[in-house]
């Protein structure tokens, strides 16, 4: 990204199907007065051009002098004094098997057009090995004179003074050749190695080298003047002299950054690029270093020391360039593409602004568009704007569930039903629009199991059966033979919605008959205001003398306790007994259900029952389901631990292991596999746990059942009984960090504050707002106690109208402290309609 | 041409597909050419080659993780505990100060590391190098170029030409950390500790280990040898990742004393301080950034941004141009340009601009926040239907957007959909947790009657101060909007609905009052700790429900309306007058009560 680009003036295409190269472009004024641009292509064609020296004019077939065919590839161009008794400069050529040596012989004639341009080969020197770069400069501090230093792809150095052949020597350490140069100041040539250091070495030392190796023909060992560590790979090497201070810096492009070396090796500056270089080039201005660099992503930036003075945009990416004295104009850009293209360029001041294409707009028809947004808010106030659409009322409208539970069991062995009894469901399922995506639910409580439990549907249009079969899966007492049936989906206007449907399974499918038991220690009394009707008439499908007045139940599965349900004929009673409350819910819910349907024609009759379970038989569930718990998540904690314990020892494992002097384990491998079984026993008593915590939900969840059950049968408010129901919620979950128990706590206490208070210090107990977690089990004993104590006790009868009045949205109900405290989110749809009776109030006041 | 020399050449040219053909070639026919082999290795190091310090993760605390030095480290020690801003700048999802750019470490999704640690491998540096591997490898196709584990280590680390070469292509190239730093652990030591490179890369092995205090040693030590850039960097990283950003900084002014203006350092240096929450330091450095580097786009941007939510859209507003006009064609640019527009008055420029930006959206994430920006431009042009739907379709772009949820629920009870909004403000909240905003209007509307209603939705409104846009590649973005028109425009429509007013204050006991005091002081110190304006005017209300009726000192005017309403509407103009007469200012208060009642 930059705010300029360059301005090419001349620009000429070499040469097809041919590549060039960092070192194949050569500017160099050659004794005249403006620059040649020489140019060397890999395929052996050498060019020599001079942009005619008007203004910035465009390439013309007159710009180009020479042109010559080399049979083997150019490899590198270089210019300098190379012929003896000569002060001109010449030019020189390198192949992979000659350094060639030319003079450029321009012969003026009369006219423009007669100049004649000559290249003349003046000597050749064979090179034994193959060759990758060289490097000219006065060796040897010589005067007026430059010698050339070829390097060969396996780091043989060749020297050549002038025409004659001096000398050779092997640099040491070389895998592959780096860029090679001369350092006049120290007489010293620095070069990179594979290593990643830039190395120099003096001069006079590879000429005594090279004259031993000669002579004697062993290669004798030398050392380097100084070498620098520069960590990264090296793409280019410059010198750069100050003119007036004669302070020679060695400037280093690497992979990553720029560096600035002094002629000694020591790192003047260096900066890190955010960006992949290609090549650059430096020059001394005003006391600094400027280095202009090229860029990956074709941007050329020119620093001052470190600082960034210019960047530009190229529209081409370079392999080579340099500055040149084109056209009468010094520090013209000559750029090098690697197919060849050679151009002329400028860094343009003139910015140039990014224009963002256009957007695809039409023009508007105010009346049109006018006429169609209203349209579309129309639209849009239906969707969204509609509280009513978002709650779930009218979802029946558009999706019907039928459920029907077939009230004959089938003996199926394929599931694991564990009495081999299984009760099939058929659930009809009518949608009255397409639905795109419809997902059926069906949720049994424990123990019981449904298969296949969920079904997804695809675009559902037609009425659908799905069937799937309930069965026992463990032999646990039942608490509920509630079946649920929720279908969730996307209704058309994109709102979430769904149905839920509740069934009874058939009681024969968990309990069968049994032998009756005269006493048992747990009781349950239905009253009812009507003459009782025989068991046999209750429970048809079992075998009865019509003048039994006992049957006896037990689960299929379990060595769960019989209940008996007795029939007291002269008082109106039913009795259900067993040994465990546990046991009895079930049976008390099937009991109502049936009694109620069998008097479903009378008018004005009810189910009474004042049996409440004893307290303690809920404090012990709820004491053995609140241990199980806490065990479980000890456990868990424990298993947590030893996790962490197990991925210490192995980072202190990985840290012994890794010390350069080795020490003993001290032990850790010990440590590792104690810890390691220990987390495996500890996980065999975890599932364990887990079971134990399974079986005591349950039997809770049972009871708790069983009270709500009773509970709906005595005489209380309508309203404080949904409240209690909701507070003994018989739906147990065990989450992470809230358990069962933390939430009833919390309801516990709001119902001692609110419907079930008792005195006005009851009402002033601190709020709880949060669910906090329950540490001791006492705390939610003695809550449970006192609301059992208080239902009974028709507490209730004063503190309902407390609730009701608060319903009224009555402003004058505000003084009570009660409604302050109602559950959070019940109050809220009042505000507004508060709102306005409170700016009614004020506007007769005023 | 000799093969090897055409490798070269490609290789200088960056035709790293092409030179290490060519090297295949050599090497078919000079199985143990180790100069081919060198090259290859080199041509397909640079070829996946990423700049592993730009790229490198913001490393989040592993809980089990024993190189934290402080738990609870103090405020201004770390950069979890960086002192809280008390700027409009918005954080990101993370909680960290939002950036003008987007970095890899500034594109975190939310979630906290117990999060992460549940998957099923720990975060670690490594999976980045990993997946490079994968990559790499994929694309070759007879095989490996090395069979890594028959590779004689030892052998190679003692050959000085070919172990750097060797240790960069099994790091990136294969992602293989382990053999590497064995490869390095044996080249350190055959050059007798000598050689700093092998211990950055020592360093950077045991960073992708997590070891993180073995290689804080090791670049110690090859700073003590060497004094390197790429070195200062990686040591602040170091601390970083130690969470020790005062170590960091301490590292970063040694490096520019070093290395005078060096702009890698300087940045680092700039965007600790904005990790930091200090913005003033930050934006220095990024000034002196741009002295040294006028073309960097994220000193540009950041110091755009700084201007931004310094209330100075006019300056950022250059910024970003700049950054335009450099070439940048992105839709957060427009965004923010759309922003800058906004708030320095051109409305003109503003829609078209947020046209473009909508035209080149094209991650849903980016779409959600011009969006969510151009309902703010509806709500200063007191569109609130369009603000709505705004909003709407930030949301069916991304459902997680807290403050798009929040501003919604804001407007919905503005039209009365009380439950509507307190589902939006549930959902916010639930998004967000770092979002206060949403949490202080559930406050408000579960206590309705307390006179809460009306400041609650002021308040809500000015917490439609938004959250800027989110990250992307390139650079510019940030702006978020603030809602300064926004908000006076709410206190001009206030006055009726401070009506919702408690009656109940005369009924009380003593008692009573005592209990709601404690409640409100409880609510006082929760809603000071969140840095807000409204503790004050919370603390006079309790003051004045507490001492008005029974002590009969008038409530104090500056605190709002509010307050002073209570009052009245408790007594009536009546004990209003009456109370006039009591108190010491009583002049005053006979005026406002006027104004007042005219109000109404």
């Amino acid at each position: 990204m930059s705010l300029f680009k360059i301005r090419t003036f001349w620009s000429v295409h070499c040469e097809e199907d041919s590549s060039y190269d960092q070192n194949s472009l050569l500017v160099t004024k050659l004794n005249h007065e403006s620059d040649f641009l020489i140019v060397g292509s890999h395929s052996g064609i050498l060019k020599v051009f001079k942009p005619s020296s008007d203004n910035f004019k465009e390439y013309t077939p007159a710009d180009l002098l020479i042109e010559t065919i080399l049979k083997e590839p150019i490899l590198q161009l270089s210019c300098g004094r190379f012929l003896s008794g000569s002060s001109k400069v010449q030019l020189a050529v390198l192949q992979p098997k000659s350094l060639n040596v030319y003079d450029l012989i321009v012969k003026e004639g009369a006219t423009e057009h007669g100049v004649q341009n000559i290249l003349e080969q003046l000597y050749v020197h064979k090179l034994q090995k193959l060759a990758f770069n060289f490097c000219v400069g006065p060796f040897g501090g010589v005067e007026n004179r430059d010698f050339i230093c070829v390097q060969s792809l396996d780091g043989l150095l060749t020297f050549f003074e002038q025409e004659s052949f001096a000398f050779c020597c092997f640099l040491p350490d070389v895998l592959l050749p780096g860029p090679l140069t001369f350092v006049k100041s120290s007489d010293s040539f620095v070069t990179s190695n594979s290593n990643w250091h830039i190395i120099s070495f003096r001069y006079k030392l590879l000429s005594e080298a090279g004259q031993n190796s000669t002579e004697g023909g062993n290669v004798s060992k030398f050392s380097s003047d100084w070498s620098f560590n520069l960590g990264e790979g090296i793409i280019n090497l410059d010198v750069v002299q100050d003119t007036t201070s004669r302070i020679t810096f060695i400037m280093v492009l690497g992979e990553r950054s720029i560096f600035c070396l002094s002629d000694i090796g020591k790192l003047k500056y260096m900066k890190r690029l955010e960006f992949s270089p290609l090549n650059f080039i430096n020059y001394f201005l005003n006391d600094r270093i400027m280095s202009l660099v090229v860029s990956e992503t074709n941007n050329l930036l020119i620093y001052q020391n470190t600082s960034l003075k210019w960047c530009s945009q190229l529209h081409v990416s370079p392999i080579s360039f340099n500055r040149g004295f084109v056209c009468n104009t010094n520090g013209v850009l000559v750029l090098l593409q690697e197919d060849g293209t050679l151009s002329c360029s400028y860094l343009g001041t003139e910015p140039s602004l990014f224009v963002a294409p256009p957007l695809a707009l039409q023009d508007l028809d105010f009346e049109k568009a006018g006429q169609e947004l209203t349209k579309l808010h129309k639209i849009v106030k239906n969707t969204y704007s509609n509280d009513i659409k978002v709650t779930n009322a009218s979802t029946e409208r558009e999706l019907v569930l039928n459920v029907s539970v077939s009230p004959n069991l089938e003996e199926n062995t394929l599931h694991k039903a564990i009495n081999n009894k299984i009760c099939p469901i058929s659930i009809d399922i009518m949608p009255h629009t397409l639905f795109e995506e419809v997902q059926v639910t069906v949720v049994v409580d424990y123990p019981l199991k449904v298969s296949p439990q969920t079904e997804f549907f695809h675009n559902l249009s037609e009425k659908t059966t799905m069937t799937c079969c309930v069965f026992m899966e463990k032999p646990e007492e039942v608490s509920s033979l509630n079946v649920q049936v929720v279908a969730s989906f996307i209704s058309n206007l994109g709102v979430p919605r769904s149905v839920m449907k509740c069934a009874m399974l058939p009681l024969n499918l968990v309990l069968e008959t049994c032998a009756p038991c005269k006493e048992s220690e747990c009781k349950v009394t239905l009253n009812i205001n009507q003459s009782p009707v025989g068991l046999s008439a209750l429970f048809p499908e079992y075998i009865l003398s019509s003048n039994n007045n006992a049957i006896a139940f037990k689960n299929t599965a379990t060595d769960g306790k019989v209940v008996t349900v007795l029939l007291a004929k002269s008082s109106e009673r039913y009795r259900l007994q067993s040994d465990s409350f546990a046991s009895l819910n079930l049976l008390v819910e099937e009991m109502v259900i049936r009694l109620k349907k069998h008097y479903s024609n009378v008018d004005g009759f009810s189910i009474t029952s004042n049996s409440f379970p004893p307290v303690n038989t809920i404090v012990d569930c709820i004491k053995t389901h609140f241990y199980a718990q806490q065990k479980f998540v000890s456990l868990q904690n424990q298993i947590t631990q030893l996790g962490a314990q197990l991925r210490l020892i192995q980072k202190r494992l990985i840290a012994k292991f890794k010390i350069k002097n080795p020490t003993s384990l001290a032990n850790l491998e010990l440590l590792l596999g104690d810890t390691y079984s220990e987390i495996m026993k500890l996980t065999e008593e975890f599932d364990e746990e887990k079971n134990n915590l399974v079986k005591s939900r349950n039997k809770l969840s049972s009871v708790l059942q069983l009270l709500i059950n009773i509970t709906k049968l005595m005489d209380v408010n309508n309203k404080a009984r949904q409240l209690i129901e909701s507070a003994f919620n018989p739906v147990i979950y065990d989450l992470d960090g809230q358990s069962w128990e933390d939430i009833t706590d919390a309801s516990f206490s709001y119902l001692l504050r609110t419907v079930l208070a008792k005195s006005e210090k009851d009402k002033l107990r601190p709020a709880q707002t949060n669910f906090e977690e329950v540490k001791d089990v006492s705390k939610i004993e003695k809550h449970l106690t006192l609301i059992l104590e208080r239902i009974p006790k028709g507490m209730l009868q004063e503190s309902p109208s407390l609730l009701d009045e608060a319903e009224q949205e009555n402003v004058d109900t505000e003084d009570n402290n009660v409604t302050e405290s109602l559950p959070i989110g019940s109050k809220i749809g009042e505000s507004s309609s508060q709102l306005l009776l409170s700016r009614r109030g004020l506007t007769k006041k005023s | 041409m000799d093969p090897l020399y055409l490798a070269l050449s490609l290789f200088r040219r960056r035709k790293f597909d092409k030179c290490a053909e060519v090297c295949s070639e050599i090497l078919e026919s000079q199985p143990l050419d180790q100069a081919a082999w060198c090259l290859k290795m080199r041509a397909l190091t640079q070829r996946v080659y990423v700049d592993d310090i730009e790229s490198e993760d913001l490393y989040e605390g592993d809980f089990l993780d024993d190189n934290a030095v402080a738990t609870a480290p103090r405020p201004g020690t770390s950069i979890k505990t960086a002192a809280p801003t008390t700027s409009v700048r918005p954080n990101t999802s993370t909680g960290r100060p939002i950036s003008g750019v987007a970095r890899p470490g500034t594109q975190l999704r939310p979630g906290s590391a117990l999060d992460r640690l549940k998957t099923a491998r720990p975060a670690s540096q490594s999976a980045r190098a990993i997946r490079l591997g994968t990559a790499a490898m994929y694309s070759q196709k007879e095989g490996p170029f090395i069979q890594v584990s028959r590779l004689n280590i030892a052998k190679y680390a003692k050959n000085s030409g070919l172990s750097k070469p060797l240790f960069e292509y099994l790091f990136y190239h294969e992602g293989d950390v382990r053999n590497a730093m064995e490869l390095a652990v044996q080249a350190t030591q055959f050059c007798r500790f000598e050689d700093w490179w092998w211990k950055v890369q020592l360093g950077k092995c045991y960073i992708a280990l997590n070891l993180i205090r073995d290689a804080e040693q090791q670049m110690r030590s090859a700073l003590k040898q060497h004094h390197h850039v790429e070195s200062f960097i990686r040591l602040t990283r170091i601390y970083l990742r130690l969470d020790q950003p005062l170590s960091a900084v301490e590292i970063c002014k040694a490096g520019l004393e070093i290395f005078p203006n060096d702009v890698s350092i300087m940045t680092e240096l700039a965007r600790l301080y904005e990790n930091l929450n200090e913005t003033a330091p930050s934006v220095k450095f990024y000034r002196s950034v741009v002295i040294e580097d006028a073309m960097n786009t994220e000193a540009i941007a950041c110091i755009g941004m700084y201007h931004f939510y310094n209330n100075q859209p006019e300056m950022a507003l250059r910024y970003y141009r700049r950054v335009l006009a450099m070439g940048a064609h992105s839709a957060e640019l427009y965004n923010n340009l759309g922003l800058c527009c906004l708030y320095s008055q051109q409305l003109d420029l503003t829609t078209s601009l947020f046209q473009r930006a909508l035209d080149l959206a094209i991650d849903p994430l980016i779409k959600a926040e011009v969006w969510y920006n151009l309902s703010h431009l509806a709500l200063s042009a007191g569109d609130l239907e369009l603000a709505v739907q705004c909003l709407n379709l930030c949301l069916s772009s991304d459902s997680t957007h807290a403050s798009a949820f929040n501003n919604l629920a804001v407007l919905h009870h503005k039209m009365g959909r009380i439950n509507l909004a307190k589902a939006y403000f549930t959902s916010a909240a639930a998004l967000d947790p770092n979002l206060y905003e949403p949490k202080t209007n559930l406050e408000f509307l579960q206590i309705p009657r307390r006179g809460g209603t009306a400041s609650a939705l002021g308040r809500g409104t000015t917490k439609l101060a938004a959250r800027s846009v989110r990250p992307a590649a390139l650079a510019a973005r940030g702006g978020a909007p603030r809602t300064g028109r926004f908000r006076a425009q709410n206190r001009t429509g206030r006055a009726h609905s401070s009506d919702v007013l408690p009656r109940s204050v005369p009924d009380r006991s003593r008692v009573e009052i005592g209990n709601l005091v404690e409640e409100h002081l409880c609510r006082l110190i929760e809603t000071a700790l969140s840095g807000s304006a409204k503790a004050r005017v919370w603390c006079l209300w309790v003051l004045c429900v507490v001492n008005s009726p029974e002590l009969g000192i008038a409530p104090e005017w500056g605190c709002g309306g509010t307050v002073f309403r209570i009052f009245l509407s408790a007594h009536g103009e009546d004990s209003f007058t009456e109370r006039a007469l009591i108190c010491p200012n009583s002049k005053e208060l006979c005026q406002r009560s006027e104004h007042c009642f005219n109000l109404h």
